[in-house]
């Protein structure tokens, strides 16, 4: 509340706005027309003239396809175009804006951005980020705070699923940390990493100043450790018990020698405590990360410039925006979060108002979206300005901000007949246009089987972590001893899984050289035998399995309906439809992409899962069928793949192939192959 | 230039290659093949300085930064903490060592040239592939053409149906056509055991509902591309990849993208990995005409236990990589068939925390077989523990020109941008390494 008071005066648009609760009708409406006046007045500074608006069928789908990520069904588009409301633009907008597809839609684009993995082999911290940051997007958590928390988080997985975000990066917190400065605020200092570049802004010493606020990461588990502390008292405790009886008197050890034989008896027992623990281990402790206040960064071993030393430890400093220097070790990675998210720091908002302008009309507001500079140039400066006070006053809930955006002209006007330039600031006499992305056309695909998907949430993640925190806690509260009867157990899956492993292989050569059809069968059937073997010793293997098998603590029952691409596990597999249409593989900051490709052509073309009406039980044939007209067929096809009703050439010319399968066919696949529909005009 | 002219110039372009390579109004098959070997020839000058041979290049990359000090660079001689547990060993060729975990290829060092002594500054993944692929650090106002669409570009198609550049298992970040038209793009194949997925028509789907299909398509997006046909790529891209999308559906040579026609025992010998298949894949579609190959390996980015990586990775590229020699070699396409080893950077010789090793852009190896390359050769050297280049420093310019070179393309032919800023597929100032040919 008081960064608001302090900046109603100077803009005093968004009056009235209580932070986590939706703005007003009116306020929205005054800071949109306000971005509008800002445009209009660029426009006529270079003698340029909007595009037209666009009718209501455009606009339709393109607020379903930018808002909420997918093409409106033909019963949605017709409600909205047949709406005789004055507001219903208006309308429209704040319903998709509220809805659940608006956080879907925004899932996809902050995965692509943080290059969130869903799955991380054995270990689960992919999981906890997963459902971490869906659940943030859902609650609406500001973006400020989003980046502080990750930045800050610390300690096991389970108890901060934020870490997610480090881990990530497993033993690369330099690739991190360059990542970090590109995604929340818009730097590249890259290059820096290894060497000075005459161009850059950046020496490697400076680049090392601020990765040092990060130089006490260690990729560990403080609780993993002191489980091994308590399992190694128990060994020792045991060691004792056993010693007790057959202690000799006391006056035969002299205290030196005692002090000395106990260390080492405690050395001895926490190596075996490690060993003895190490399956459980290998599942607890990669998911988190410690801070050691102890540990500096240090400049490489053949660090070449006169301004450190080889090897040397280096100061933590911040260079620009609010000076941070002199920090106490215990406190520089939170430190170094809240200078990143600070609203005082000149790149953060600047950065989020660029990436959320680029969102909504599909280019940045300044020449780049990776790498500004203090002077990086604009088309419309004063609109620069005026949106990171927009943004501040928001308190950074995307969500609103977006929805200001949406209420502006500049989102109801046709999209511009040229490319933007690279590199160079695009003036906005309408919007950008751009293919589908990836999850869009997925997600548009559902709709014509389902038809609305909005509300169709996947559960399974959530529950599926939520016992997995129960468990590593319950792991992490179990006494000494039943620790070691785990670990026993593990041990034992492990042999099992081994000698498994071995039948197979022996079955595998079995199978090979078999003669007979009896000899065949054989081999199949031990085959089998130690496949199941493999299977259940695998699971006895990990601790946390074998546990959920014990309490009977499993996922709950998995829904496999319908999921749009956000419900699903990132990044998909290659060769899937997502990646195919060029769906983020997660390994660089929004990788995603939406190239052309002769596979994509291919699928459209030829792959049954984009034939609109490959089934007739699916959404669009089914209500298709249903119209009593050949002209109402066809307006429903048109509703349904282009948001718009057919005109009238395009009635007189189409009309007749409707009502034969085979040229119904080839009419919905030509649409669908048509760049009007893979494009959002 | 009056709208309406505009459009119909537009629509009459885009029709007539659809309808040239839909509706058997082609000049397909072999009258192609001549016209287009007419229209590129291998520059004389680089003829007559040994290059020029090869007439398809097989690029391997390994993603992530591959190891050079145990792979191609080992130093036996070197301190434990660079050297670790990897061991070299000897090579058909005298005086030429590999990491022991190479010894396929040791046998085929009499086809193999190495290059030890690449050095750029760049040592972050993203940027690194960027110039590595390019030739080119990355700027925020150009997007630079990989080496396989500067060959697409520059030299003349063999095959009407299949595409020039081709791209197996490729990342979102392969710079791909750059700046230049999507024409030069690589075709993407995820998966090479899939091979190129969705070439035959739905059962329901006839020749002429296809003709149909394609019709409507034009026909409905008139208006759309009257406004954005000319200044956007992305929509021409559409085009051009119909085009290209509905030749393959008809191609005799589709079988090229598939691996089943290949016998147990090649595919065996190859390897059986996802990256050991897609070798065998590159192959095939060198033989049909494929010009340039890429088939990417990820996963080399070991920065802890980098040894038992090593044991785990290494291997799969020897025995596809040996195997694709001897291949090669057999069917006689080893001279006209330029392979290629590359990386973004090596790993720091000296071991880091938990037995990994870290990025390290400033000295690290390539490899170049076939299309006319010496076999059995060294370029550069590094310094006792492989940390710095000592000898014929090369950079990721003068890798492109070399590649460039063995083509018979002038690597320093200049191409303008759409910003008409000049460009060339040795970069700035590549100059390509003459010593490894002749």
């Amino acid at each position: 509340m008081n960064r608001l008071c302090a900046l109603i005066p100077c803009v005093g648009l968004l009056t009235g706005l209580l932070s986590a609760e939706p703005l007003a009708p009116q306020v929205v409406k005054r800071a949109a027309e306000q971005i509008d006046r800002y445009l209009a007045q660029d426009y006529s500074k270079v003698r340029v003239m909007p595009e037209a608006r666009i009718d209501d069928g455009a606009f339709v789908r393109r607020a379903y396809l930018l808002i909420v990520g997918r093409i409106p069904s033909a019963e949605e588009a017709k409600a909205f175009i047949e709406d005789r409301s004055m507001s219903k633009r208006a309308d429209l907008v704040d319903k998709l804006v509220a809805s659940p597809g608006y956080e879907s839609h925004l899932f996809n684009w902050a995965g692509d951005l943080l290059r969130l993995k869903t799955r991380s082999g054995r270990e689960k911290h992919g999981l906890g980020w997963h459902v971490w940051l869906r659940n943030s997007i859902t609650q609406d958590k500001p973006w400020d705070d989003m980046v502080r928390e990750m930045l800050g988080s610390s300690g096991h997985s389970v108890s901060d699923p934020a870490v997610g975000y480090y881990l990530r990066d497993r033993n690369m917190h330099l690739d991190n940390f360059s990542n970090t400065m590109q995604v929340f605020l818009g730097q590249q200092m890259g290059c820096a990493q290894c060497h000075d570049h005459p161009f850059d802004d950046w020496t490697q010493y400076d680049y090392y100043q601020m990765a040092a606020f990060g130089g006490g990461i260690q990729y560990r588990s403080a609780d993993m450790q002191a489980m091994v502390r308590k399992v190694a008292v128990e060994i020792r405790d045991r060691k004792n018990d056993i010693a007790r009886d057959r202690e000799e008197p006391a006056d035969k050890r002299d205290m030196r020698g005692q002090s000395r034989e106990q260390s080492r008896e405690r050395h001895l027992a926490t190596r075996k405590a490690e060993r003895d623990l190490r399956l459980i281990s290998r599942y607890l402790n990669n998911d988190a990360i410690t801070d050691n206040d102890d540990r500096q960064l240090l400049l490489p071993k053949d660090y070449k410039y006169s301004d450190g030393k080889p090897g040397e430890a280096v100061q933590a400093e911040t260079l620009f925006g609010p000076k941070l220097q002199d920090v106490a070790p215990e406190k520089r990675k939170e430190a170094f979060a809240q200078w990143v998210s600070s609203p005082e720091n000149p790149f953060f908002t600047k950065t989020i108002v660029n990436r959320m302008w680029e969102r909504t009309f599909g280019a940045p507001l300044y020449d780049s979206l990776d790498d500004l500079k203090s002077d990086s140039k604009s088309a419309h400066p004063k609109l620069a300005a005026v949106l990171e006070t927009y943004m501040k006053e928001c308190d950074y809930d995307l969500r609103q901000f977006q929805r200001i955006l949406y209420h502006t002209q500049l989102f109801e006007i046709e999209c511009m007949a040229n490319e933007p330039v690279l590199g160079e600031p695009v003036l906005f006499r309408g919007m950008v246009l751009r293919r589908m992305s990836a999850e869009q056309l997925y997600d548009s695909f559902l709709v014509m089987r389902h038809g609305e998907i909005d509300d169709s949430i996947n559960s399974s993640f959530e529950q599926n972590w939520q016992s997995h925190v129960s468990m590593v806690n319950a792991v992490f509260d179990m006494p000494a001893k039943e620790l070691l009867v785990l670990a026993e157990t593990a041990e034992q899956g492990e042999k099992r899984l081994r000698d498994a492993q071995a039948a197979m292989r022996q079955a595998q050569i079995s199978l090979r050289d078999a003669e007979s059809r009896e000899q065949k069968i054989e081999a199949q059937a031990t085959m089998n035998r130690a496949r199941k073997e493999m299977s259940e010793a695998r699971a006895q293997s990990n601790p946390l399995m074998s546990m959920s098998m014990m309490t009977m603590e499993t996922g709950g029952r998995k829904n496999h309906g319908l999921r749009r691409a956000s419900e699903l596990a990132a990044p998909f597999d290659p060769g899937h439809m997502v990646r195919e249409f060029g769906g983020s593989d997660r390994e660089t900051p929004s990788s995603g992409h939406t190239d052309a490709t002769v596979p994509q052509v291919l699928t459209l073309l030829n792959n049954w899962q984009t034939h609109p009406l490959g089934n007739k039980k699916y959404h669009l044939p089914k209500n298709l069928y249903k119209m009593d007209s050949a002209n109402k067929k066809l307006e429903y096809l048109f509703l349904a793949l282009l948001g718009t009703k057919p005109e009238p050439r395009e009635t007189s010319k189409y009309v007749s192939l409707v009502e034969n399968y085979q040229t119904l066919n080839d009419l919905a696949t030509a649409i669908v192959n048509s760049k009007r529909f893979i494009f959002i005009q | 230039m009056n709208p309406n002219r505009l459009n119909e110039l537009n629509r009459r372009d885009f029709l007539s290659t659809t309808a040239k390579t839909c509706f058997g109004l082609t000049i397909g098959g072999s009258m192609a093949r001549l016209f287009n070997d007419n229209a590129w020839a291998v520059d004389p000058a680089i003829a007559r300085a040994g290059g020029g041979k090869a007439k398809h290049v097989i690029y391997l990359y390994m993603s992530g930064g591959m190891t050079h000090i145990d792979t191609f660079d080992p130093k036996p001689e070197a301190p434990s903490e660079f050297r670790g547990s990897t061991k070299a060993i000897s090579t058909k060729v005298d005086g030429i060592q590999l990491g022991h975990c190479l010894p396929m290829l040791a046998k085929q060092m009499d086809k193999v040239a190495l290059v030890r002594s690449l050095s750029t500054t760049q040592g972050a993944h993203e940027q690194g592939k960027y110039l590595m692929h390019t030739g080119y650090s990355p700027r925020g106002s150009v997007l630079h053409p990989s080496s396989g669409s500067w060959t697409a570009k520059l030299t003349a198609r063999i095959s009407e149906d299949l595409p020039p550049f081709v791209l197996i298992g490729g990342g979102n970040q392969h710079p791909g056509a750059g700046f230049f038209e999507p024409n030069s793009a690589p075709l993407p194949i995820g998966d090479p055991e899939k091979g190129l997925q969705n070439v035959e028509p739905r059962d329901n789907t006839t020749d002429a509902s296809l003709k149909r299909q394609l019709d409507m398509r034009l026909d409905l997006d008139h208006d759309f591309d009257t406004k954005f046909h000319r200044g956007q790529k992305t929509v021409r891209a559409y085009n051009d990849m119909y085009d290209s999308a509905i030749k393959m559906m008809k191609s005799k040579d589709l079988e090229a993208f598939d691996l089943s026609r290949e016998s147990e025992v090649t595919r065996n010998a190859y390897g059986r990995e996802r990256f050991s298949q897609g070798v065998l894949l590159a192959r095939r579609l060198v033989e049909k005409g494929v010009r340039f190959v890429e088939v990417e390996y990820g996963g080399f980015d070991w920065h802890a236990d980098n040894f038992t990586q090593m044991e785990e990775k290494i291997p799969v590229l020897d025995q596809a990589l040996g195997a694709l020699l001897a291949d090669l070699s057999a069917k006689g396409l080893l001279d006209s068939t330029l392979v290629v080893v590359a990386t973004e950077f090596g790993r720091s010789p000296r071991i880091a925390s938990d037995a990994g090793r870290n990025h390290y852009p400033k000295a690290f190896s390539c490899l170049f077989a076939g299309g006319g390359v010496k076999g059995g050769f060294v370029h550069g050297k590094t310094d006792e523990t492989a940390s710095t280049v000592v000898e014929g420093k090369v950079g990721a310019d003068d890798f492109n020109a070399t590649i460039a070179f063995a083509l018979g393309i002038p690597h320093d032919k200049v191409v303008m941008s759409p910003a008409k800023r000049p460009f060339k597929m040795g970069g700035k100032e590549g100059q390509p390494i003459t010593s490894l040919f002749g």
